[in-house]
C-alpha cells in the first residue's frame, strides 16, 4: 500500500494519499506537511458513509468514485471494497488525466484486497 | 531517460497497441495514448486516440484523453506563441501569447504577457479590454474591492485608449450594475448603444437596470461613489456567515436569486439528465426559497437528498480546509450525481452512466453561473 501512495505521490499535482479502512482507521498515508491523515479520514470517512446513503437514495448505484473540488484542494476518493482511496490534488489540475492515473493504482489495490480476503 | 530507455518504452508502446488493435480495451488505449505523450510523440497519441474513438465512442476514459490531447495542443500553441514572440516581437505575437495561456487557465501567465506588452508598445485598447475583462472576472468571484478598482482602472484606460471601441464600455457598465452604481452602469450602456445600438447583452442590462429602478424606487437618495460601493459589497460578500448583512439586504446587487424554472428545464434537456435541482443551502447566504426542480416522475423526492448532498459538500470541504466548495461529483454504477455550488446556491443533476460526467458538469456550473450572475 505504501508503495501505491507513493507512486500516486510521484504524479503531477497530486499534493497526497491515503488509504482507510471505511470507518475512518487510517491504513496508509502520505498527505505532506500541510494536512493531517487522521483528521482527514475522520471527516472523509463520515463524508463518504453520508455519501454512499445518499447515493443509494438517489439510485446511483454503488458508488464508484466520489470527487469533491473547492477552492483549495480536490478529493478524489475512491471505494475498493473495504478500504477507501483519497487522493488530494491541485484544485487546477487537470482532472481527467488524474482520474486516469488514479484509476491504475486503485485496480491494483482491488487486485490486492481480494488477494489478502480469498473468496 | 537514457536512448535505450526511450527506445524500450517505444516497442512496448509499440506492442501494445498491436494487442489493442486484436483486442481493444478502454484503460489498455488509456496507457499508450499517455506512453506515446510522454514520449512526446504526438502524432502516434492521436492516432490511437483516434483508433479509441472509432471503438469506445462514449467511453469516458476516451474522452478524458480528448481533453488531455487538447490540452496538450494548447501547450503547444504557448510554446509556438512564446517562439513568435521572441523572434518577432508584436502587439500581435503577444495577444496571441496572453490568448494561450487564457486558453490554459494559466491567467496570471496572461496577465503578465498583457503587461508585458503594453509596456513594451503603450497603450493598446485589446490588451487593456482583456486585463480589465479578466479582473472583472476575478471581481465576480472574489467580490473584492481591490478587484473591481483594479478592472475599473484597466477598462478606463481601455476606452480612453480607442474611444470608438464598444467592449471597454459595456464591460464597465456590467461592473458599475455589480457594484450596484446604477447610474453609472446606465451612462456607460448608453456609450455602448451609442456605438453598436445592436449590442443586445447592453440591452439586456438596460432593461435589468430599469427593472431594479422601479423595485427600488422608494427610500433611493442618491448614489455613493464606485470605491464605497464596491467596498460595501466586499464587507457583504461572505454568503456563508448568516451573521454577515447579504447583498441582498446591502441592496448592491440583485438577490435573492429568482427561481431560475426556465434555466432548470433548459439545463435537463441540454444533458438529458432524468433530474435536475436548483435550491439554496441550509444555511443560505442567498435568501432562501423552495428548491426548485424538474425531474422525471417519481424522482421528485430525491430533491431534497441533493440540498442534503450540499450542505455535506459544503461542511467537508470547509472542514478539510479546502475553502469554499465548487463541485461534488459522485459517480455511481448506474447513473451519476453532479452538483455544482456557488455563492451558497446549488445545481444538481441526475445523469445515467453512459452520459458524458464532464461535460454534464460543465454545462451545469455554466446554467449556475449564469442562474448566480443574473
Amino acid at each position: 500500500m505504501k508503495r501505491i501512495i507513493q507512486s500516486l505521490k510521484e504524479r503531477v499535482g497530486v499534493k497526497g494519499a491515503l488509504i482507510m479502512t471505511g470507518d475512518g482507521v487510517v491504513a496508509a498515508s502520505d498527505l505532506g506537511g500541510s494536512l493531517d491523515a487522521d483528521s482527514v479520514a475522520a471527516l472523509a470517512s463520515a463524508s463518504v458513509l453520508r455519501a454512499m446513503k445518499s447515493a443509494t437514495e438517489l439510485g446511483l448505484g454503488r458508488i464508484r468514485r466520489l470527487t469533491l473540488t473547492a477552492a483549495f484542494g480536490r478529493f478524489v476518493f475512491v471505494p475498493l471494497d473495504e478500504l477507501v482511496l483519497v487522493v488530494v490534488t491541485e484544485p487546477q489540475l487537470d482532472l481527467d488525466l488524474t482520474l486516469l492515473e488514479i484509476a491504475g493504482p486503485a485496480r491494483q489495490m482491488i487486485a490486492m484486497s481480494r488477494l489478502d480476503h480469498p473468496m | 531517460m537514457g536512448l535505450l530507455s526511450l527506445s524500450k518504452e517505444r516497442f512496448r508502446l509499440g506492442r501494445l497497441r498491436k494487442s489493442l488493435e486484436k483486442e481493444p480495451l478502454p484503460h489498455g488505449i488509456a496507457e499508450c495514448v499517455l506512453g506515446y505523450l510522454t514520449l512526446g510523440d504526438h502524432a502516434a497519441a492521436q492516432e490511437v486516440l483516434e483508433f479509441g474513438r472509432s471503438v469506445f465512442p462514449d467511453a469516458q476514459e476516451i474522452r478524458r484523453l480528448g481533453a488531455r490531447m487538447s490540452s496538450v495542443d494548447a501547450e503547444r500553441r504557448v510554446r509556438e506563441a512564446k517562439e513568435r514572440v521572441r523572434s518577432a516581437p508584436s502587439m500581435a505575437a503577444y495577444l496571441d501569447l496572453a490568448d494561450a495561456f487564457r486558453s490554459l487557465q494559466r491567467d496570471d501567465s496572461s496577465v503578465a504577457t498583457l503587461e508585458e506588452s503594453i509596456r513594451r508598445f503603450g497603450d493598446q485598447c485589446s490588451a487593456l479590454v482583456q486585463l480589465g475583462a479578466m479582473r472583472l472576472e476575478r471581481y465576480r468571484d472574489s467580490l473584492k474591492a481591490s478587484d473591481a478598482l483594479a478592472a475599473k482602472a484597466w477598462l478606463d484606460r481601455a476606452a480612453a485608449a480607442d474611444a470608438d471601441a464598444v467592449k471597454p464600455h459595456y464591460l464597465l457598465a456590467e461592473l458599475f450594475a455589480l457594484v450596484g452604481a446604477r447610474d453609472a452602469a446606465r451612462g456607460c450602456i448608453e456609450r455602448t448603444l451609442a456605438l453598436a445600438p445592436e449590442h443586445d447583452r447592453a440591452r439586456r442590462l438596460l432593461r435589468d437596470l430599469d427593472h431594479q429602478k422601479v423595485e427600488r424606487a422608494e427610500g433611493n437618495t442618491g448614489e455613493p461613489d464606485f470605491e464605497t460601493l464596491a467596498s460595501r459589497v466586499e464587507i457583504a460578500r461572505s454568503f456563508g456567515d448568516a451573521d454577515r448583512t447579504s447583498r441582498a439586504d446591502e441592496g448592491s446587487i440583485t438577490m435573492p436569486l429568482q427561481a431560475p424554472t426556465a434555466e432548470v428545464a433548459r439545463l435537463r434537456e441540454t444533458t438529458g439528465a432524468s433530474c435536475v435541482v436548483f435550491g439554496a443551502q441550509s444555511r443560505p447566504s442567498v435568501e432562501s426559497h423552495d428548491l426548485v426542480t424538474e425531474c422525471e416522475d417519481g424522482l421528485r423526492e430525491r430533491s431534497v437528498v441533493m440540498r442534503e448532498l450540499a450542505d455535506l459538500c459544503d461542511r467537508a470541504a470547509r472542514g478539510m480546509d479546502l475553502g469554499a466548495p465548487a463541485r461534488l461529483v459522485v459517480e455511481g454504477e448506474d447513473s451519476s450525481c453532479i452538483l455544482e455550488l456557488k455563492r451558497g446556491a446549488f445545481m444538481g443533476v441526475l445523469v445515467g452512466s453512459d452520459h458524458d460526467v464532464e461535460g454534464s458538469a460543465v454545462a451545469t456550473r455554466d446554467a449556475l453561473e449564469r442562474v448566480v450572475r443574473a
